[in-house]
This record gives structure tokens, sequence and C-alpha cells, in this order.
């Protein structure tokens, strides 16, 4: 399903305290696409990701999912959060944090016991449903943070900064679980991300933003094939050719291209 | 080495059970001395051997052993009802903006009041029963669970508010599910509070008038004078109040594994 960003502004305080965070942003995110966002810290990844999850209103302008406006934190859409130790519950088994995902679902017992297990085994956790998060690693609990993501099988998945808590080797092994799990659940995904090499990597698409105010500096199609490899794709030609550009973009966005 | 080091390692671990036992013979000792040198007389404070051969008169004394059912039963059900509408009431005024203030300054104003100030005004309603002492005991106890509470919902993680709305969890849900357990430590220990403060309350209601209860009988064997027999039974209120306490710690931290690792 699409996420629509149409003519989206948000400012954050009232009166003369008021600031604007995002000047007015359209964007569509089509069905079945990853688009990586990427910016420096401040200039409103967030911001954006948390108006398109529902859980933030535009000061003007609207988010569609597919045709229907987004008031509110709308079905089929989840949320990766981007500090896994304050967003699981650490006083629910894993096994429940995921079960407990699934009750506004309104499923029967047995096929929220097959979900909770199936998403467990896809992001490699299976048979740890009786651990509880405090008892992981860093990277296990953001495989917990994307099972639970992944257990109502949305047709859209938002992710903010999923990967920065976590050390190098642990990253890449999740970048590619998430480009795994995201053909396995046929989800559309936004994927907020500080890093460069990491929006190129996972991308089809990527969208610049600029700080100062937040605004739309670049969209950008990445033509690098798939399945991506850590070291394959970071070799390719077109990869460094991206990189640098969105490097160029992000360190200098008001220069022009042929630079 | 190897065993001097685990001997060393055994001293430290024996440490505070040597202080300990140090600590109260001590303190057994000036209690004897302050007898033998009548610095007191022996009518207020009678020696240790003669309070520790009271304990089987206070222990087979059936109105000592009723009035401390009596008196556990009104603090247990003290901050059993204290804590369901201290944590309700507490929940409901976090959850609204608009209630925040005013609980506050209710909460301000009621809590000054001494509880045991009212002991005549509860005689007065309530008679001399356990609706009396239970009364005045809640009234106590009801401000520093209520605090805790706001303080435990203040402190609930807001991204951990924003999973449970982007769950689409309805207000009954989150509050079950995310600020119930993320306010729970801090419930807890105003829960613990609350047993210390309900037992002080209940056992002086008992000393200025109630019907019932170990302060009741103590209260009889201070004008039978029996002083040993009342400094024994202090002294086992003493030692079931520091159990209940250290009780209530471990059971604190079993229902809150998680706070020691986050
Ligand atoms: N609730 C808020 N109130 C006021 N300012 C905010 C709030 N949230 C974020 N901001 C500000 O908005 C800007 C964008 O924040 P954010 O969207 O978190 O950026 P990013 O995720 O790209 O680092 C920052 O300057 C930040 O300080
Ligand atoms: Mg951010």
């Amino acid at each position: 399903m699409n996420v629509v960003v149409d003519r989206v502004r948000k400012s954050y305080g009232r009166g003369a305290e008021a600031r604007e965070v995002l000047t007015e942003t359209s964007l569509t995110v089509r069905s079945q696409e990853f688009v990586s966002i990427v910016g420096p810290s401040g200039c409103g990844k967030s911001t954006l990701l948390m108006m398109m999850a529902g859980l933030l209103k535009p000061s003007s302008g609207e988010i569609r999912l597919g045709d229907e406006p987004v008031t509110g934190p709308p079905a089929g859409l989840s949320v990766v959060f981007q500090d896994y130790s304050r967003s699981l519950f650490p006083w629910m088994s894993v096994r429940r944090n995921l079960t407990t995902a699934l009750t506004a679902s309104r499923l029967g017992k047995e096929e929220q016991r097959s979900r909770v297990e199936h998403a467990l085994e896809s992001v490699g956790l299976a048979g740890k449903g009786e651990m509880y998060p405090w008892q992981m690693s860093g990277g296990m609990q953001q495989r917990v943070a994307i099972a639970r993501a992944l257990v109502t099988e949305p047709t859209v998945m938002l992710m903010d900064e999923p990967f920065a808590a976590v050390d190098a080797q642990t990253r890449a092994d999740l970048e590619d679980l998430v480009l795994r799990v995201r053909h396995e659940y046929d989800v559309t995904v936004a994927f907020v991300t500080h890093d460069i090499d990491e929006s190129v990597y996972m991308a089809d698409r990527i969208v610049v933003l600029a700080a100062n105010p937040g605004r739309i500096a670049a969209d950008l199609t990445v033509d690098l094939p798939r399945p991506r490899d850590q070291v394959e794709t970071k070799l390719d030609a077109r990869f460094a050719k991206l990189r640098s550009e969105v490097f160029r973009l992000v360190m200098r966005p008001d220069t022009p291209a042929s630079a | 080495m190897q065993t001097e080091q685990a001997t060393v390692r055994g001293a430290g671990r024996a440490g505070p059970v040597v202080l300990g036992v140090a600590g109260v013979v001590s303190l057994l000792l000036l209690w004897q001395l302050l007898g033998a040198l009548d610095v007191v007389p022996r009518s207020s404070l009678p020696g240790p051997w003669s309070v520790l051969g009271a304990l089987p008169t206070i222990l087979s004394d059936q109105d000592f052993l009723a009035g401390a059912l009596d008196s556990a039963a009104a603090t247990g059900l003290t901050v059993l009802v204290g804590s369901l509408v201290a944590v309700a009431v507490g929940l409901v005024a976090s959850s609204f903006a608009f209630l925040q203030r005013p609980t506050m300054v209710v909460v301000n104003t009621f809590r000054s009041v001494p509880a045991t100030a009212l002991i005549p005004i509860g005689v007065l309603i309530f008679g001399l029963g356990m609706q009396m002492k239970v009364s005045i005991a809640l009234y106590a106890v009801v401000w520093p669970i209520l605090i805790n509470t706001i303080y435990g919902v203040a402190t609930t993680e807001p991204m951990r508010r924003d999973v449970a709305r982007s769950l689409r969890w309805g207000w009954w849900r989150q509050q079950a599910l995310v600020t119930l357990p993320s306010a729970l430590p801090s419930i807890l220990t105003g829960v613990r509070v609350a047993v210390g403060i309900a037992l002080v309350v209940v056992i002086s209601t008992e000393l200025l008038g109630a019907r019932y209860g170990v302060g009741t009988v103590l209260v009889q064997y201070t004008q039978a004078s029996r002083p040993e027999v009342v400094y024994a039974g202090v002294l086992l209120l003493g030692t079931a109040g520091a159990l209940l306490f250290s009780a209530l710690v471990r059971a604190e931290r079993r229902l809150v594994r998680w706070v020691h690792h986050d």
C-alpha cells in the first residue's frame, strides 16, 4: 500500500516560540518499495516518520495510507523504534511482547500462536520466546522489536534508526535480516538512518533530507542489483557513486550536483 | 595459598554476622549495666534476663495472640484497601492533565494532618472496633501510596507510550500493560512505606483506646505493673516488624526483576 505524504508541514511550539521543523514536504512511498530517509541529526527524520505512523499530527497537510487519511496509528502499519531498550516491555517475556502486539488484530488463540512462532523464527529467535528482553544482547533485543513489528503482518513498516545502538558486525547482520524479512512479509518499508552507507545498501530509493528547516534535498533511485551483499554490493561502482552523491547532499545540500 | 584465600573470603562473608552478634551482645551488656548501676529504675526498665524470661508468658497469653491477629488483620486490610484505592486514583489522576494540579493540592493539604490526631474523631464516628482502626490507618496510608503512584506514572518511558498507541491499545490496556508496570517499582516502595505507617497507626489506636489488639494488651500489662512482659511484647513486635520488612523487600525484588537489569 502507498504511503502518501501530501504537503505536510510541522512546527513545534506555539506563537512566537513556534519553530518550523519540516517545511512543506510531499513524498510517496510506493507499495512494496524500500525507501531510505537519510539526513543529518536534527533534520526532522523522526518527526516525519512519527507523522507517517499517526503518532504525531502534522501542522498542515495530510498523510494517507492507500486512500485513507491517517488520523491516528492505522491498522496494517508497524513501527520499529530507535532504541530497543526503551521500546520493548521488560516486564513481559519475548513471547508476550509479541502476543500483546496482536491484541488489536482480534485473532484466535491458535492463529496468534502460529504468528508469534513464525515471527520469532523469521528473525532467528526460534525457541527464545520465554526469555526476557533484559536477558538478551542488544542485537537480539532489536530482533525482538523487528519480530514484534512483523507479527501483525503489516503492509507498511516504519523504522527509525533501528541499528544506531548496535555494533558494526551486528548491524550488518540486522541489515541483511531486514532485507530478507521484507520479502518474506511483502512489506513496504520506510527506513530512517543517518548512516549514508546503510541508506544506499538497503534501499530502492533514497530520500535525502536537509536541515534548518527540514526539507527534501534529493530523491535518488538506487539501481543496485538484489539480493544485496555486504561485500559485493559495496564494491560495485554504482554503490560508490551513490554513496558519494548522498554524502555531498547531506554535508552540503545547497551546492549544485555536478561539482 | 588457596586455603588461606578461602579463609579470608569466608571471614569476609561472616563479617556482618560477627558484627551483628557483637552489637547485640554489647546492647545486652549496656542494658544490664543500666539496671545494675541504678541509672534507670527496675520498674521502668527491667533487666534483659527478666524480659527474656517473660517471653513465654506473653507468647502463651491468649489475649496477646488474639490481639496480634486483630492488629495484623487491621494492618493487612488497611494496606490492601489503601493500595487499591490509591493506585486507582493515582492512575486516573495521572492520565487526565486537568486532574493533576487539583490532585496534588488535595494530597499536600490532607497528608499534613497527622492521622493519629484524628483518632478521637475516629472513635466518635466508628467506636472502638476494627472499623475505627482501619479508617484512621487508611487515612494515613493512602497519601504515600498515591504520591508514589503519581510519581511512578510520571517516570513512564514516553517511547513505550508511543509503542502502546502504535499497537492501537485502548486506555485500559495501556494502563494495565504499560503505565502500571512502569509505575510498579515506585508503587511497591510506597506500599512498603505504607505497611510501616499502618502498623504504627493501628498500634497507636490500640494504645489510645481501641478494644482489641496487641497495643491494648500491652496497656493492660502496663497497668498491671508487669514491665518485663510489656518489654517482651515490644521485643516480639520489633522482631516481627523487621522480618516483615525484609520479606517485603525480597518480594519487591522478585516482582520487579527487570528494574535491576535496565
Ligand atoms: N517534541 C518536540 N518539541 C520541540 N522540538 C522538537 C520536538 N521533537 C523534536 N524537536 C526538534 O525538531 C528537530 C527535528 O527533530 P527530529 O525529527 O527528532 O530529528 P532527527 O530524527 O532527524 O534527528 C530537532 O531540532 C529537534 O530538536
Ligand atoms: Mg531521530
